[in-house]
């Protein structure tokens, strides 16, 4: 089993062969991430292209291999927003589809609801929900380092969150209604 | 059961990893933004290599000249050295003529490399070796020694013969051509003749051999002439020795009193120039100061004659 280290040093070198070792060790999560920040397959792929091109070419800013996995993370998600931006489709919501009340947001949930339909639900969201939600709730950052990232309002950011829990909810009681 | 549906997602994602299509290697290898990369890298390691290419052939270049240089300096004074060795062959065979202690000193030094003090001594050591040369040399050493005159020439031989002693000189033919121990008698009665006129003798030499000025001291073989045409033969003035030299010094003057030129490396002769270029025919002064081994000083002075 060859080493990250070395695999980073490969690939620091610009050798195809750890490149391509790189690539097979991690595209499964770069897709995980992907795919939760695309709305379906192919745009996903698109973006696991992307990400790793910028890997590929910004490795040599990496002093740690210890953080390569953390690292690769960043990058994919940086990657996905960047894209967004580049599509131009607006972050911020109109003022009345702002949530005015924030219900309860515990809702039955048997885990037995299968990881690719939770990913349906997710790709289902509108962009600036789906985005707000990932970064937000499931790659666990703050609202104010969102805030930062999307050069965006905390309000906003909150308000979006609070759209794609409700909406994601009434989807899950629906589903577990139906099974 | 209810769960708040941050956790539920949180947990199903945490770790979250999808399979990806078999051809998004190849995708991505195709991805015109990583050709761009490829294409960048690719040029940037050219213009690495070019660089280092370039330097790698200056720096070959700068060296095989500097090595060209070097070949043909080697080629320059190897070839003036060899004038030099054929200009004082020449010197000493024009000396010998005139028979002269000094010229058996230079030939004694020459052919020994003994310090010109112990030069009359060494006399004795060619005629033991029983060699044509000595023999002819030895002639005009006992001449001077008896006549007194240092001026003779091979033609005069015969004539200070019959001025001076004839039977004596008769014999010292004899007993050189015969037996080697009359001869280094001879030979050292010259010595001791040699040493009380020496007085009389250097007022007499230096109008007639005006090369050395102090005889009996010169380890020099110092051409009398020399021709700064650019024919490659005798174009520079440069005493030859093959003795330990310290501290050497040529300065040349013309026959003015100007000083023109001063080299302190025996390597580093006159090229027949001043500072305001070349200069006309004609007889110019030479002035050598030097030590030899021994720490002894010693100035030889001399005219020399410039041809063009």
């Amino acid at each position: 089993m060859i080493k990250d280290r070395d695999i980073v040093a490969g690939c620091k070198a610009d050798k195809p062969k750890s490149q391509r070792l790189l690539y097979d060790r991690y595209c499964r999560m770069v897709m995980g991430v992907a795919l939760r920040y695309s709305q379906n397959q192919v745009e996903a792929e698109d973006l696991v292209q992307e990400i790793f091109i910028k890997i590929f070419t910004k490795i040599q800013q990496l002093n740690d291999e210890i953080t390569l996995t953390s690292w690769i993370h960043q990058i994919a998600t940086h990657t996905c927003i960047d894209m967004l931006r580049a599509k131009k489709r607006p972050l911020t919501i109109p003022y009345e589809e702002m949530p005015n009340e924030i219900g309860d947001m515990n809702c039955n949930y048997y885990d037995d609801i299968p990881t690719e339909k939770l990913l349906a639900f997710i790709q289902d969201l509108p962009e600036g929900c789906r985005t707000v939600f990932n970064l937000c709730v499931i790659d666990g950052l703050s609202y104010e380092e969102a805030a930062a990232m999307l050069s965006c309002s905390e309000t906003t950011l909150r308000a979006q969150c609070c759209k794609a829990r409700k909406i994601l909810k009434k989807k899950i009681e629906n589903y577990e209604k139906t099974y | 059961m209810k769960k708040h549906i941050d956790d539920i997602f949180k947990d199903q994602f945490d770790q979250f990893e999808a399979p990806v299509s078999d051809g998004l290697w190849d995708k991505i290898q195709q991805n015109p933004s990583w050709q761009q990369h490829l294409r960048r890298q690719k040029i940037r390691n050219l213009s690495i290599y070019a660089v280092l290419a370039v330097i790698v052939i200056s720096s070959c270049a700068v060296l095989l000249h500097q090595r060209h240089n070097i070949d043909n300096q080697d080629i320059e004074t190897s070839s003036i050295e060899e004038e030099n060795l054929t200009v004082s062959s020449q010197e000493t065979t024009n000396v010998q003529p005139n028979g002269n202690n000094e010229a058996i000193a230079e030939i004694s030094v020459d052919e020994t490399s003994v310090p010109a003090d112990i030069a009359p001594e060494t006399v004795v050591d060619p005629t033991t070796q029983n060699t044509s040369n000595t023999t002819e040399t030895m002639i005009p050493a006992e001449d001077n020694s008896s006549v007194v005159n240092p001026v003779t020439t091979e033609s005069s031989v015969p004539q200070n013969n019959s001025v001076s002693e004839k039977s004596s000189e008769k014999t010292g033919n004899n007993n050189n051509n015969n037996s080697n121990k009359n001869s280094t008698q001879a030979t050292e009665s010259n010595n001791k003749s040699n040493d009380t006129p020496s007085s009389n003798e250097t007022p007499t030499t230096p109008p007639h051999t005006s090369e050395n000025a102090n005889p009996n001291s010169s380890l020099f073989s110092i051409p009398n002439a020399f021709t700064p045409n650019g024919d490659g033969l005798n174009d520079v003035f440069k005493p030859v020795t093959s003795a330990e030299i310290q501290q050497y010094q040529l300065d040349i003057f013309a026959m003015s009193g100007q000083h023109i030129f001063t080299s302190r490396s025996l390597e580093y002769g006159w090229n027949g120039e001043s500072q305001g270029g070349a200069l006309n025919s004609g007889n110019y002064i030479y002035v050598i100061k030097y030590k030899d081994s021994t720490g002894r000083e010693h100035i030889d002075k001399g005219q020399l004659l410039l041809i063009r």
